[in-house]
């Protein structure tokens, strides 16, 4: 376990990796880099979208892009597109570049919760209550699926980006691009509020309301389902390194890291990860590395690398929340947000 | 680290038609500078002139804890969930439930969920009743008896649509159901915003207010007559009736004013939920505040009884006089020959007494009597048990009994509140409670000359009276009862 009393001296003093920081007029909800990294989005939950030139810090563009609130923002893996939607409504495709809006689609719910782009940038799927759209990304809707029991509180690309899963009460579905009912129904009567796919398609996990994480491994028919609790809190943030050997969960103030290796682990002891003292509000791995950064209701970035153990690597203090992370395409940069509108870009410590 | 301010949430609950969309824009329409929002189902009434307002989906889902009670609304967390990234612009939020919602799933949600519970408060639970169309539903339908039963707050509306003896019939009804919850009548659902928003009827740090003797069905006597009676003797003749057992009780009252009853009503809760005093045919009742438990074993039998000292007094007996044709008659005071009841209608001299013995003696009626409701009259069984009392508690021995009973009843008790004396501590100890979701803790200092009593109700279905307050009683500090 990691000494706090270390802890506490590294977040206190200058954190030599921060490259650039400025102050939002509110609650950072999303944050993507573009596929070149040569754009930041930042996303408030106000309602303003924001772009900024990665190497210059200047400001691109800033746009009222939802009224009553923005609720997610996805940036394109390969072009230069984002789309938000909002409280409002709406589903806007931007283009970066030129900083205008492509395309915006009205969806028939007020509140369009989620967006996820495919892996290879050809599609994007959004859930909207009950409802789950994918849209090519021209904006031209090409599937639509409005079955789920209840409000979809999930969606994950399969890695080849022909197939994608969608969480909400009851379970979890399997569909397939172009193709609008789902091709898998894998039930599991509770409420999933997260969901994350292995990049190896092996698995899929979901946290679930009373606190523990619910695994289907796939092809469905051939493995039994099994779940991991003991967590003190619900289990929120799920995330998997990209070669599905580690996957990564958060328990109120530490994280709790399942080593699966193409095989569930079962009987395995997981890596605890200490060093918070806060509950953990943010949790991600590098694209190409075992290498973590997470935030807590603190104010505290810590970083970890779990392929070398439990060794808490260093850790930085912002004065809020910290609401979400975001690594650059190419792992070189970490953009932190926090609940009170702080933005920062640091360097990555690994 | 933030700020935990929690934001307060009310819920809203009430059938179509009852005035919910009125009262809510009434709330969102009125100066009171607050950002308000609202949840509402996406298919619940139309028509909230609010930029705020979220759908929901009523996701109600069982915590996997085994208990069938413990019902969560999910899209709710995750509404709140999204609504927690502008909480320093949200200053209040209600939560609209459709007109057949149970009110549990809602209320429980804030108990359950962690991150909820940090950011949000239950504020309370109001309730709107359509005065006059209420009656299509009370008898039969389940959600509308839940949503009155789990209620902080009643709003008896349209209160113009009907009549005075009618809403008095529908305050009896509803406050049998639910003796807490505060009732307000209103037309239009005009009600001023102080007596439903932000009253903190969840709160343990607030002031908790019980009345565990507010409602007509929380009497356990179904009469009371008041008697002008004498410094003699009185014979009670009696029939069999639907029990073995008839229990009666005496208060001596100062007079015969609305205030010296209602204090007797008060003190007969007491004394029906005391041990009852066994007597036989032909033998004497105790008068001095004692509950006597009269023996029926034959058809026609008599008891007697003298009272301590000559004036009004209020009888309580458990069930109506006729069930057992229950007659009172007098004596008459041997010096002066004279009867000293005013209502006696015959008088007896003195010569006549021994030949004549009881036979002839005059039944006396009361100045005045009240029926009582029987708490299982209505074949809803929602209702609320009050207790009130003054001893100590022993506090393992209370949370051994709740224990017992959330673990047992829980299904059936839909809310229970209580304020409590615990033996050898100067704090009041509070606790609520939604089915099993509970919380309690220490409160603040009883107050110098404070009377130190404890006040708990239970608001559910199939409550059984007796049982609640046998379970009561063995709360008492045995310390207490050998010092008495």
């Amino acid at each position: 376990m990691v000494n706090h009393l270390q802890i506490n001296k590294i977040a206190e003093s200058k954190n030599e990796y921060e490259l650039w920081r400025t102050q939002l007029n509110d609650y950072v909800i999303g944050i993507g880099w573009s596929y070149t990294n040569e754009y930041i989005l930042v996303a408030s939950s106000c309602g303003i979208l924001t772009c900024y030139n990665s190497s210059y810090h200047l400001k691109i563009f800033e746009a009222k892009a939802h009224q009553n609130g923005l609720m997610c923002l996805a940036v394109s893996p390969t072009e230069n597109k984002a789309v938000t939607t909002g409280q409002d409504g709406f589903i806007k495709l931007w283009d970066i570049k030129s900083a205008s809006l492509i395309k915006e689609i009205k969806s028939d719910s007020l509140w369009v919760e989620q967006v996820v782009w495919s892996p290879d940038g050809n599609y994007f799927a959004v859930s909207s209550g009950n409802t789950l759209t994918v849209f090519n990304n021209d904006g031209k809707n090409i599937q639509e699926f409005d079955g789920h029991e209840s409000t979809v509180s999930g969606i994950e690309w399969n890695s080849s980006s022909k197939a994608f899963a969608t969480a909400c009460y009851g379970g979890v579905r399997l569909f397939e691009i172009e193709q609008d009912e789902p091709i898998e129904f894998l039930e599991w009567k509770n409420s999933m509020h997260s969901l994350s796919w292995s990049p190896d398609g092996k698995f899929i996990g979901c946290g679930t309301q009373d606190s523990r994480v619910h695994f289907f491994p796939l092809p469905y028919n051939i493995g039994s389902d099994f779940e991991m609790n003991g967590y003190k809190g619900k289990v929120k943030l799920l995330d998997w390194t990209f070669d599905s050997i580690f996957f990564l969960t958060n328990c109120w103030d530490e994280l709790i890291v399942w080593k699966f290796a193409g095989v569930a682990p079962q009987g395995q002891m997981p890596q605890t990860l200490g060093g918070h003292l806060g509950k953990i509000t943010q949790a991600k791995f590098q694209n190409k590395s075992s290498f973590l950064a997470s935030g807590d209701d603190m104010g505290f970035v810590h970083f970890y690398d779990v392929a070398i153990g439990e060794n808490l690597i260093t850790g930085v203090k912002l004065k809020n929340t910290i609401s979400k992370l975001c690594w650059s395409n190419d792992d070189k940069q970490l953009a932190i947000g926090t609940s009170h509108g702080e933005f920062v870009i640091m360097e990555s410590p690994a | 680290m933030e700020n935990k301010t929690t934001i307060p949430v009310t819920v809203l609950t009430g059938f179509l038609g009852s005035g919910k969309t009125t009262l809510l824009n009434r709330i969102l329409s009125e100066n009171h500078g607050k950002k308000i929002a609202v949840i509402e189902n996406e298919f619940g009434e139309v028509g909230v002139d609010n930029e705020l307002v979220i759908g929901a989906d009523e996701e109600i889902f069982e915590m996997n804890n085994g208990c069938i009670c413990c019902t969560v609304r999910g899209d709710l967390i995750r509404i709140l969930d999204q609504l927690m990234k502008r909480k320093d612009k949200l200053d209040y939020i209600i939560v609209e439930t459709t007109g057949m919602a149970n009110p549990a799933p809602v209320a429980q949600t804030f108990w359950v969920d962690d991150d909820i519970k940090e950011t949000y408060s239950l504020d309370a639970i109001v309730t709107i009743v359509d005065a006059k169309h209420v009656w299509l539903h009370i008898d039969d339908s389940e959600e509308c008896k839940e949503q009155i039963a789990f209620a902080d707050v009643i709003l008896l509306n349209k209160t113009d649509l009907v009549t005075a003896e009618e809403l008095v019939i529908l305050e009896k009804r509803i406050r049998s159901m639910n003796a807490n919850a505060k009732i307000h009548k209103t037309k239009n659902a005009e009600i001023n915003l102080e007596n439903i928003l932000d009253i903190k009827a969840f709160d343990l740090d607030a002031k908790i207010e019980i009345n565990p003797s507010f409602s007509t069905e929380e009497y356990p006597y179904e009469w009371m007559g008041l008697y002008n009676l004498a410094d003699n003797e009185y014979q009670i003749e009696m029939t069999e009736g639907p029990d073995p057992s008839f229990d009666i009780g005496f208060i001596k009252l100062n007079d015969a004013s609305v205030t010296e009853i209602a204090k007797a009503k008060k003190q007969a809760i007491k004394l029906f939920s005391e041990h009852p005093k066994e007597v036989k045919a032909d033998k004497f009742i105790n008068t001095n505040h004692t509950l006597n438990r009269l023996l029926i074993d034959t058809n026609l039998q008599n008891f007697y009884f003298r009272p301590n000292k000559p004036g009004i007094y209020a009888v309580f007996t458990q069930h109506g006089p006729d069930e057992f044709n229950l007659k009172i008659k007098s004596e008459y005071k041997e010096n002066n020959k004279e009867l000293l009841n005013v209502n006696a209608h015959k008088v007896v001299l003195k010569e006549d007494l021994q030949n004549l013995k009881y036979e002839r003696l005059t039944q006396i009626s009361p100045i005045l009597f009240e029926e009582f409701e029987h708490s299982h009259e209505h074949d809803d069984l929602v209702s609320s048990v009050g207790i009130e009392d003054e001893n100590e508690l022993s506090i393992q021995k209370v949370n051994e009994w709740l224990s017992y009973l959330l673990q047992f009843k829980g299904t059936d008790i839909y809310r229970m509140k209580g304020i409590l004396n615990i033996a050898g501590n100067d704090e009041r100890f509070v606790f609520q409670g939604v089915h099993m979701l509970f919380d309690a803790k220490a409160d603040r200092l009883w107050k110098a000359g404070e009377k130190r009593r404890n006040q708990l109700i239970f608001i559910g279905k199939n409550l059984n009276r007796e049982e609640l307050l046998s379970g009561y009683k063995s709360c008492i500090s045995k310390k207490q009862l050998n010092t008495a």
